[in-house]
């Protein structure tokens, strides 16, 4: 098992890269699920109207 | 072929002439810009002829977009377009008109205007002669690439925006070329005919690309 | 056994699969996330010296430039064969490469301003690789905007990918030209490719980073494509009826 070395005083910019690295790729997949949500519920709004039509 | 290219062009040219505000527009539009520019960083000869042929470049590509949402729309819009596109004349050919057509109204007057640059920005004979020379080759590449933006953003909402976004990354490699021409031709050992050839072969490569691609986007915007 | 791939070029029968696929595809790409995180920082000598510590930025920096640059090029790969096969399933495919494309080459900006601050001591140089980048992003940022642009999917689909055609023949000339503004020397700041030189637990690591990131590209590509399908076809059938709809 390696040891972490010390970074230093580039904590901050490595921090700063790995910061906005990891913000994003969270951030993107979690975007896309409340997406879905809204493509959905705009889904079931369009179905619904169509069995109004139907009835 | 050769004599629609020649009817395309003369309808244009005859139809711009009867607007000649939209001509005078855009070389009106190049002469403000490259004034603007002394007067924002400052009046100092040095720094000046350093600029001269970064602004004069920008100006003109700037200069040559402002005409490119007309370039189609008006076809688009009065049912003349989907009129060519049915026409059995190849569609490459009225491309090419068209695009003829905006370089001779919008590209050619910056051309012959742009000595004003070397006026204002104390450049001599032989840089100006060289920008004027620059420009002769540079500026039918920003009307044929600009063709393709104008052919994809055609009948959009706020479509001359999204035209300069499309367009200005792909005026990189013109811009880079044909300003450094102008700073190399300045230079003891320069080699101006390097710069010159490269921007003829980029020329030639936006010949044989953009009338097929702005053709083939005429036709999607036209379905 | 035979797999009939064209199954799968309908967007009914790739919905379902994108959706069993994406979330495996973001777990993997986590855990070797997490693997190539911890030989990058953990398991490599320190080859250098404590004061080039910023060097772990590698990590980040290659592989989301790797993948801002390679997934253009699948974009412009499914265009391509949007317009020669005409499949719908091709064009959303171009569609959803398209932000996570940009998301990467922004990030590889970032941190490599992060890298080049404390190395080049400044944020920004127009290093020859930056500005293709930069330029990069930009005809990400065009492909999108004629994309959002145009109401009828059908029309946005073919035009932005003649957009991307046109982006796949001038981006040799771009990157040429901003590597050369000068003929006749050709001189990149960055330094040439050093791949060879590099210790081998740093580029192991490294590669460990870039395969994840990929991974996570295709799970995130799938997602997006799935919002995709929903939205262009909800007035099908299948898309009614499917369960989550109801």
């Amino acid at each position: 098992m390696g040891s972490l070395p010390s970074m230093g005083d580039y904590g901050f910019y490595i921090g700063a890269s790995y910061g906005l690295a990891l913000l994003f790729m969270l951030l993107e997949p979690w975007l896309l699920g409340r997406k879905k949500r809204s493509v959905i519920k705009n889904v079931q709004r369009f179905v619904r109207i169509n069995k109004n039509r139907h009835d | 072929m050769f004599k629609t290219y020649i009817l395309i062009l003369q309808r244009d040219l005859t139809l711009a002439l009867r607007h000649k505000t939209e001509v005078l527009t855009t070389i009106f539009f190049f002469i403000i810009v490259i004034s603007l520019f002394p007067l924002g960083v400052g009046i100092d000869k040095e720094l000046l002829q350093k600029i001269a042929p970064g602004v004069a470049w920008i100006a003109a590509l700037l200069a040559s977009m402002l005409a490119l949402e007309r370039l189609f729309s008006s076809d688009y819009e009065d049912g003349t377009l989907e009129q060519m596109l049915l026409s059995p004349q190849p569609l490459f050919v009225i491309v090419l008109a068209k695009v003829s057509a905006h370089w001779l109204l919008t590209g050619l007057p910056l051309v012959l205007i742009s000595p004003l640059v070397g006026l204002q920005y104390h450049l001599d004979f032989d840089r100006v002669i060289m920008m004027m020379l620059a420009l002769l080759i540079g500026t039918p590449i920003l009307s044929l690439l600009g063709a393709i933006g104008a052919a994809l953003t055609l009948g959009l909402r706020g479509g001359g925006v999204l035209i300069s976004l499309l367009l200005l990354p792909l005026y990189i490699p013109v811009l880079i070329y044909g300003a450094g021409v102008v700073v190399d031709s300045a230079l003891f050992n320069n080699n101006t005919e390097t710069y010159l050839s490269l921007l003829m072969g980029f020329l030639i490569l936006s010949l044989v690309l953009s009338p097929w691609a702005t053709a083939a986007a005429l036709r999607i915007a036209s379905e | 056994m035979r797999i009939n791939w064209f199954k799968y070029a309908a967007p009914a029968n790739f919905y379902p699969i994108a959706g069993a696929l994406a979330p495996w595809f973001i777990a993997l790409a986590g855990v070797l996330a997490i693997i190539g995180l911890y030989w990058g920082f953990f398991q490599t000598p320190d080859i250098l010296t404590d004061q080039k510590q910023y060097y772990r930025i590698i990590f980040v920096h290659v592989a989301s430039a790797w993948m801002g640059m390679w997934l253009y090029a699948m974009l412009v790969l499914w265009a391509l064969i949007g317009i020669i096969f005409n499949t719908r399933l091709s064009y959303m495919f171009a569609a959803a490469i398209a932000p996570t494309g940009a998301m990467f080459t922004f990030l590889s900006l970032w941190t490599g301003a992060f890298w080049g601050e404390p190395s080049w001591g400044t944020w920004w140089d127009w290093d020859p690789r930056m500005t293709s980048m930069l330029i990069l992003l930009f005809l990400y940022i065009g492909y999108m905007a004629l994309q959002s642009a145009i109401d009828d999917p059908r029309r946005s689909d073919k035009a932005s990918s003649v957009l991307a055609m046109v982006g796949l023949v001038m981006v040799p000339v771009i990157y040429w030209s901003v590597n050369c503004p000068n003929p006749a020397e050709c001189a990149a700041l960055h330094q040439s490719s050093s791949m060879e030189q590099i210790d081998p637990n740093i580029r192991n690591a490294m590669f460990i980073m870039v395969a994840s990131f990929w991974i996570y590209s295709f799970g995130v590509i799938m997602l997006r494509i799935r919002n995709i399908i929903l939205e262009r076809e909800k007035q099908t059938r299948w898309v009614q009826e499917l369960k989550e709809c109801q």
